[in-house]
This record gives structure tokens, C-alpha cells and sequence, in this order.
């Protein structure tokens, strides 16, 4: 059994309410998920700092296991994106971001991701911060100024979708050949990059 | 002693669960003599800090598993099973006052809760069965 399938296993676990579940979860993702916070905000945050968001994150999953789905990502992974969604609106909060930044953007998706259930936020807390994010997400795309095609191949982007099917589908290119869709597609993304680069550093534009 | 834990990842974890109602660490608060803390709690009941908090990150047992399920929480926590049991029973009568109107049983929570003797009785020899 990989980690994955062991943490998976545990997560089922979790859900029948087996009492040690919890605790051994705990044992088995408490290196991992700080050290890979660490690995991406060195530069932002101290080691204690990444346990106590790992801690949080952990938390979190504990208060709503079932909004996990074990099918799209692992259960590290999971608690990773809980964990840097938490660290990004800190950074955020204390100015070490600009407004509209890539991290933004995957603030945003996870926050797409967990609605995604259909659940209602566990607290007003989480509320407001799903609301804001969408807000920011809903800014961040008239700023980027999309077409309705284009929202929607946005939209793919967010989720971490890869397919160029899929993108050629919502970008209504199915008529082109595979060739073309791809050149196309790359040209989408090449252009919302752009946009969303110019979006992080508007100073820069004099 | 082999600490599996960074002692203060688990005592954060621990503090954070007596806000989860599912998780025994919710229960465990009541016994803190009104502080929310653990540590006034693994006092109270002269258990190690380590076991209590691993403890408190633990659902409670199944009625439908309860042998099992207690066997399983004795050995992640290292307490003795018959502390356990009796720490449960206590918790759950707690609950029981605490979620009651009856003004009789609101007094008798007022008069528990300020002077929790939880498991005192628990004989003094015992003591290798506390966590480490």
C-alpha cells in the first residue's frame, strides 16, 4: 500500500468515525505537509509557522472530512492546499502580495474546489472568506477582460485542467484540426498569462 | 521514550480539537476546572500531557465497537483501558448534565464541574499504566 492509498484508507476511517483515525492521520501527515510549506514559503514564513498552518489545515479537514474527495487529489495534498490557501490570505492581509497575484488565482480555485460539493461553509468566518474570494476572483476576470468562450476555458484553467480537448471545446475551436486547436489553445493560455503578469506588476507598466 | 510527535504540533492539534464537537478533546475541556486548557485537564486526571492530547485528537468510541474501539484508543494513547473506560463514562454523564435543563442536574454539573475528582480512585499502584 503507497502513502497515498494508506492516507486514503485512513480517510475512510475517518468518515466511519473510528476513534484513532484522527490521531494516526496526525502522525502520518505531520512531517510531510509542513515540510512542503516550507519548501514554498521559506522566504515568507518560519518552519513553527508552516506547522501551525499544517496543524490548521488539519483541522479544518477534521471538521468537514466529507468535502475531501480522495479522487482528485491525495490527502496531503488536500491539506496543503487548505494550509497555503490560509498562508496566501495572511501574506495577503499583510501586504507581502500584490492584490492580484498567480497565488491569488490558486486561492480562488481551491476555494472553487471545496464549493464544488455543493456543502455550505462550516462557519460565517469561512463564509466571508469564500465570499471575498470570490469577489477578488470575480475582479480578477473583468480585469482580464475575457470573452464568454473564454471565461469558460478560464474556468478549466482554475481547476487544473491540462486537456487541450477540453480547452478547444470551450473555446469553440472543434472545428479546427488537432493541430490548430493546440497552436490555439497555447495561444489562450500564452495571452491570459500575459494579461495575468501584467495584472501582478502594474507598476511596471509606465 | 520515543516522542513520535513534535510535542508542540500535537499540543496546537490538541488545543484546536476541544473546539470540535466530534472529538474527544471537546469533552476533555470540561474537565479543565474551566480553563479550556489540556494541560489543567492531564493534571486533573494525573495522566502524561502526550497521552492526553493524542487523546483528545480521538472521536470517542462506537457503542457498536466499544471493546475494539476502546483497546485501540488505550494503545495510541497508552492509557489502561480501565482508566479509559471510566474517563468515557464520566465524559458522557457530563454531556448528559450539560445539555439538561433539569435545574437538579444543572446544580449537580455546577457542583461536579467545581470540584472534578475524575478517577481519583484509580488505584496508586497503577502507575505504569499512565502515559509515559
Amino acid at each position: 500500500m503507497n502513502s497515498r492509498e494508506k492516507l486514503a484508507a485512513l480517510h475512510r476511517q475517518v468518515l466511519v468515525k473510528d476513534p484513532t483515525a484522527p490521531t494516526r492521520l496526525f502522525e502520518a501527515l505531520r512531517s510531510s505537509v509542513p515540510a512542503g510549506l516550507f519548501g514554498k514559503f521559506r522566504g515568507s514564513l518560519s518552519f513553527q509557522d508552516c506547522e501551525d498552518f499544517a496543524v490548521d489545515a488539519f483541522m479544518t479537514y477534521l471538521a468537514s472530512p466529507g468535502k475531501f474527495d480522495p479522487g482528485r487529489a491525495s490527502l496531503s495534498t488536500y491539506l496543503f492546499l487548505i494550509a497555503q490557501s490560509a498562508i496566501l490570505r495572511r501574506l495577503k492581509r499583510n501586504d507581502h502580495t500584490a492584490a492580484f497575484t498567480r497565488d491569488a488565482v490558486e486561492l480562488e480555485a481551491i476555494d472553487v474546489y471545496n464549493e464544488g460539493d455543493g456543502e455550505a461553509p462550516d462557519s460565517p468566518a469561512e463564509a466571508y472568506e469564500v465570499a471575498k474570494a470570490k469577489q477578488e476572483l470575480a475582479l480578477l476576470r473583468q480585469r482580464i477582460q475575457l470573452t464568454p468562450n473564454e471565461e469558460a476555458a478560464f474556468d478549466l484553467m482554475l481547476s487544473g485542467e491540462r486537456s487541450t480537448k477540453a480547452f478547444a471545446l470551450a473555446l469553440g475551436l472543434t472545428a479546427l484540426s488537432p493541430d490548430e486547436q493546440r497552436k490555439q489553445v497555447k495561444r489562450f493560455k500564452d495571452r491570459v498569462g500575459k494579461r495575468m503578469d501584467r495584472l501582478e506588476s502594474p507598476k511596471d507598466d509606465k | 521514550m520515543i516522542n513520535e510527535f513534535s510535542d508542540r504540533m500535537l499540543e496546537r492539534a490538541a488545543r484546536a480539537s476541544t473546539h470540535n464537537s466530534e472529538l474527544l478533546g471537546c469533552s476533555l475541556r470540561r474537565l479543565s476546572k474551566g480553563t479550556g486548557d489540556l494541560r489543567c485537564t492531564a493534571h486533573e486526571l494525573g495522566w502524561e500531557l502526550d497521552s492526553v492530547y493524542r487523546l483528545a485528537l480521538c472521536f470517542p468510541p462506537r457503542q457498536s465497537e466499544w471493546h475494539d474501539d476502546i483497546a485501540n484508543i488505550a494503545q495510541i494513547t497508552k492509557i489502561s483501558a480501565d482508566r479509559l473506560v471510566a474517563l468515557i463514562r464520566q465524559l458522557d454523564a457530563l454531556d448528559a448534565l450539560t445539555y439538561s435543563n433539569d435545574q437538579m442536574l444543572l446544580a449537580a454539573r455546577a457542583h461536579y464541574i467545581a470540584e472534578p475528582k475524575p478517577l481519583d480512585e484509580a488505584d496508586e499502584s497503577d502507575d505504569s499504566d499512565r502515559g509515559e
